[in-house]
């Protein structure tokens, strides 16, 4: 009876079947003395066990059953860490604050950036750009955001988001994995541990990286990676070059049938290897030797987008028709997600405005604001939005200080995890926004976010209770949250 | 043991005694502390006070019983039959007080009691000039078998832990030696509902650790049993049957306060013949989701099937009861009259399929249907206004198909709360923002 449930979620992993069924004082009498001589009376007397049904069919039953309301999820990590200043987080009294130093009251000693806290003064610097409300929700958008605006009422902006990392590469793995340190696993790898793939010839975790990003700031594929679980869940990344996947395609002069052949030859070999020392690296590796084999059609089929029409093109942008874009991996993120692919990830790099920001950021947000809206209209339309979860977000903030000298060319801003905006939309969530900073974006004023709530928050969505999703290595057992974590009931329907 | 021993002596005539009085010796003490706790437990009040005296009693004339067995070798015989006897009796009496009466038998008795009980319920609809009087008795047929299977073993006749029973009216309202359980119309301050939802770990959460607990529909049912005033009788709900005018939404289901969303599609669980489809439906790769308290509902995506559509769908007709979701995109191959038998379907995906106008007719039954998917077909006016006989659609999905505004506009007229997303949507252009300068001087 526990099959089902291994197919959609494998609570059943019996690391966690053995955990709850730890020996409470029933069992424990029963296994000890006293259960020796109530056996044999019961068994003298012609009884049944009481116990017939099991504990673990007992536990299984009182599980709460959160019923999913996302199927899938886009992630578009807008990598650098994006000012919230001039994209959601309107702070209008800041102009009359224009230039002066940052209060000591606001700051409260916090320790700074190896770059900005060496500065005489901290000048505060409001937005250049204007800002509006869209939609009934009265959304606040910068005038940076024109696209992005006009599907405001699909969006539920949290303003409070805040993490513990200052600086990139750990605020980007703790997004990605949930803890600062290399080695764990990424969402992606989590969910598809969790739920698997419901279409069988594409991997459950797809990663797309934008080509047309300036790319100040590094990214590894181990933000994608497995960590401890099985690599069959590692992400795989679909690139814009000849080969979306590498090395998938056969050598020349090699046809599909002498492939099949090998791998069947290779898979018994493997089995046998496998019965040898049971190592579940071994399964993996047959697994995805055959997943890689039927990849071999479906990938060059997904990828293909000559099938799309001019309007499609035209909504995603101009940048749609340029393989590799950020529109066009949007236009591809939808595609993929068409075929019921559980997790894509879209990275786009090029936030980190240290100098120069009103300037930069205009590109940044012309690469991304237009195919961004796009995608949440395209999904919409085909009744998708329903059950998909779109989110957008950096790892960090800015700071409402500028990071150098005030000048012509503008300002910058230094990295401040303390609070920062960033969106959801589409399955399950509640339009509007959530959360509020203070008056100089330093501080979270209400409702604060963590990384580790908003991956509960994500887990909840897609039907997991994040405190369940469990893999031992190393003698204890993880979860994406660890021992952290609440799911942000405000931001649900 | 030691009696097993001993009766294995006197057949095989071998001496065993020392061994036996060791195991005699340790049994006699066990007894003595299985006593002394057993008293301590029985001044708490909680039981059935003859059941109590009996197992009282029989337990520690065992514990004597033993002790002189120990001493007494010679008569061992006769004394080890006599405690034979007597372990079995307070063994008897001790099951009662932990499990309740007739702990034997008792889950047969449960279903029994709950299908009775679903029958008559049935049975009791009055009709008079269109409109309908509904008779319902809540606490009886949904609120009782679930305090019976999961809360009398501890609160009733035999065993009233904490002073508290919850076998009738009178001790539900009295409540326990620790105050009232029940405040009638307010759930949260009912102990009787507050308890459930404490986290388990919790020392107040009920049933304690170890025991059966409440699945979520059951708490949700108390919950909503004692919002609702915690009526002990009938209950009587009246509706207007509006079948003519299909503008009325008819999705306020009658007693929707005492049944939750759940509940108004009861499914039955899956059998092992299901089990044996659904196997068979996995092997062709249609990809399946379980939901509901008992997994009794199943959502079937056939994303990853190139052919046989029709094949497939006729095999799952043999589940289709439990069928809550269909997905079956991008085929142009589908008879769609089977999807008319799946009457408890929610959510249907025919996005890019070779659906027709007449094709419709097969959804008018379908009486669940909330979600209609049906983009990027060729559906036309015509078929639009046959949908307008789903009464329970929420939503409609109509983007990439041969409907015209003016068709749309009709069915809206016909179906306000509908939502129709036709997918027209363009966007504004954008201005080009040119960078901004700073002036530091300002």
């Amino acid at each position: 009876m526990g099959n089902h449930h291994e197919d959609n979620c494998r609570l059943n992993h019996p690391d966690f079947r053995a955990l709850n069924q730890g020996l409470d004082r029933r069992n424990f009498l029963q296994k000890t003395a006293m259960g020796l001589g109530a056996a044999a009376l019961q068994v003298l007397m012609g009884g049944q066990s009481l116990q017939a049904k099991s504990i673990q069919d007992q536990i299984l039953e009182s599980l709460p059953k959160i019923a999913p309301k996302a199927k899938r999820v886009v992630y578009l990590f807008m990598s650098g860490g994006p000012s919230q200043f001039e994209t959601f987080d309107y702070k209008p009294n800041l102009k009359n604050m224009f230039g002066e130093g940052l209060p000591d009251s606001v700051r409260k000693g916090q320790r700074l950036t190896g770059m900005s806290a060496n500065q005489a003064v901290l000048p505060i610097v409001p937005s250049l750009y204007n800002f509006k409300q869209y939609g009934q929700n009265q959304t606040w958008v910068s005038e940076l955001l024109p696209y992005t605006a006009q599907v405001a009422d699909e969006l539920c902006v949290i303003k409070s988001m805040y993490t513990e990392q200052i600086n990139h590469d750990p605020a980007i793995t703790f997004f990605q994995t949930g803890h600062q340190l290399p080695g764990r696993p990424s969402i992606g790898s989590w969910l598809s541990y969790g739920l698997g793939s419901e279409n069988q010839n594409l991997p459950a975790f797809i990663v797309m990286v934008s080509k047309n990003a300036s790319k100040d700031q590094p990214l590894y594929s181990r933000l994608w990676g497995n960590g401890f679980l099985p690599s069959e869940h590692q992400g795989v990344q679909f690139r814009s070059s000849k080969d979306p996947v590498l090395y998938l395609n056969n050598p020349e002069g090699y046809d599909g049938e002498d492939r099949k052949e090998m791998l069947e030859y290779l898979k018994k070999l493997n089995q046998a290897q496998n019965q040898t020392w049971a190592d579940p690296e071994v399964e993996a590796r047959i697994s995805q030797y055959e997943m890689a084999f039927r990849m071999q059609t479906s990938v060059p089929e997904v990828m293909d987008v000559s099938s799309e029409s001019d309007e499609v093109f035209d909504l995603y942008g101009p940048g749609s028709r340029d393989k590799g874009t950020f529109a066009a991996n949007c236009l591809l993120a939808r595609k993929l997600l068409e075929k019921d692919v559980r997790f894509v990830q879209l990275y786009h790099q090029g936030w980190d405005h240290h100098d120069a920001l009103p300037k930069n950021i205009i590109n940044q947000c012309k690469q991304t604001d237009q195919a961004t809206a796009a995608l949440i209209q395209d999904l919409k339309r085909r009744g998708m939005l329903e059950d998909t979860l779109v989110v957008w977000g950096g790892e960090f903030g800015r700071t409402v200080y500028s990071q150098g000298k005030l000048s012509a060319n503008g300002y910058g801003r230094d990295h401040h995890p303390k609070c920062f905006s960033m969106w959801m939309a589409g399955a399950g969530v509640k339009p509007g926004s959530y959360g509020e900073t203070d008056d100089f974006s330093y501080n979270i004023a209400k409702d604060p976010v963590h990384v580790h709530d908003f991956h509960a928050t994500m887990l909840h969505l897609l039907g997991i209770n994040h405190e369940e999703l469990i893999f031992k290595s190393q003698g204890r057992r993880f979860r994406l949250t660890d021992v952290h974590g609440k799911v942000v009931k405000g931001v649900l329907t | 043991m030691a009696v097993a021993l001993q009766f294995f002596q006197i057949f095989s005539k071998k001496d065993f005694n020392s061994s036996i009085s060791l195991l005699v010796l340790i049994g006699s003490i066990f007894a003595g502390l299985s006593c002394l706790a057993g008293w301590l437990l029985a001044s708490t009040g909680d039981y059935n006070d003859e059941i109590v005296f009996f197992h009282r009693w029989s337990g520690i004339a065992t514990f004597f019983l033993a002790l002189t067995s120990y001493f007494w070798i010679r008569y061992r015989n006769y004394l080890f039959t006599g405690l034979l006897i007597l372990i079995i009796v307070t063994g008897h009496y001790g099951s009662i007080l932990t499990y309740g009466e007739g702990y034997f038998i008792k889950p047969k008795i449960d279903s029994t009691v709950i299908i009775s009980a679903k029958n008559r319920r049935s049975l009791k609809i009055e009709k008079v000039q269109g409109e309908t009087t509904q008779y319902f008795y809540p606490y009886e047929d949904q609120i009782v078998p679930i305090l019976k299977s999961k809360c009398y073993s501890c609160h009733s006749i035999q065993k009233k832990k904490g002073g508290l029973r919850l076998d009738s009216e009178f001790f539900i309202r009295k409540g326990g030696k620790h105050g009232r359980i029940m405040m009638s119309g307010n759930a949260l301050k009912s102990h009787l509902y507050t308890y459930l939802i404490l986290p388990e770990d919790d020392d107040l959460h009920m049933p304690p650790t170890g025991k059966r607990q409440l699945t979520r529909m059951e708490i949700q049912l108390i919950e909503q049993w004692i919002s609702s005033g915690a009526p002990f009788g009938e209950v009587e709900q009246k509706m207007v049957l509006a079948s003519n005018d299909l503008t009325s939404s008819a999705i306020d289901l009658p007693n929707s306060d005492l049944i939750p969303a759940e509940k108004q599609m009861d499914i039955a669980p899956l059998s092992p013949t299901d089990n044996l489809v659904l196997d068979k439906l996995k092997d062709a790769k249609i990809s399946i989701v379980y939901s509901g308290a008992k997994n009794e509902r199943i959502s079937l995506n056939f994303i990853n099937v190139k052919s046989d559509f029709n094949a497939l769908l006729a095999q799952s007709k043999s589940i289709k009861t439990h069928v809550t979701e269909l997905k079956l995109n991008d085929s142009d191959q589908i008879d769609f009259s089977a999807i008319r038998d799946f009457s408890n379907l929610r959510i249907l995906n025919l996005g890019h399929t070779n659906l027709k106008d007449d094709d419709v007719e097969n959804f008018q039954g379908l009486g669940q249907l909330e979600q209609l998917n049906l983009y990027g077909t060729k559906i036309t006016d015509a078929g639009l206004m046959k949908l307008a006989e789903c009464q329970y659609l929420k939503v409609l999905y109509l983007w990439d198909t041969k409907v015209s505004a003016i068709g749309i506009n009709e069915l809206k007229k016909k179906r306000p709360k509908l939502k129709i997303e036709s997918g027209q949507f363009t966007f504004k252009l954008a201005d080009t923002i040119s960078p901004k300068r700073l002036d530091p001087n300002k």
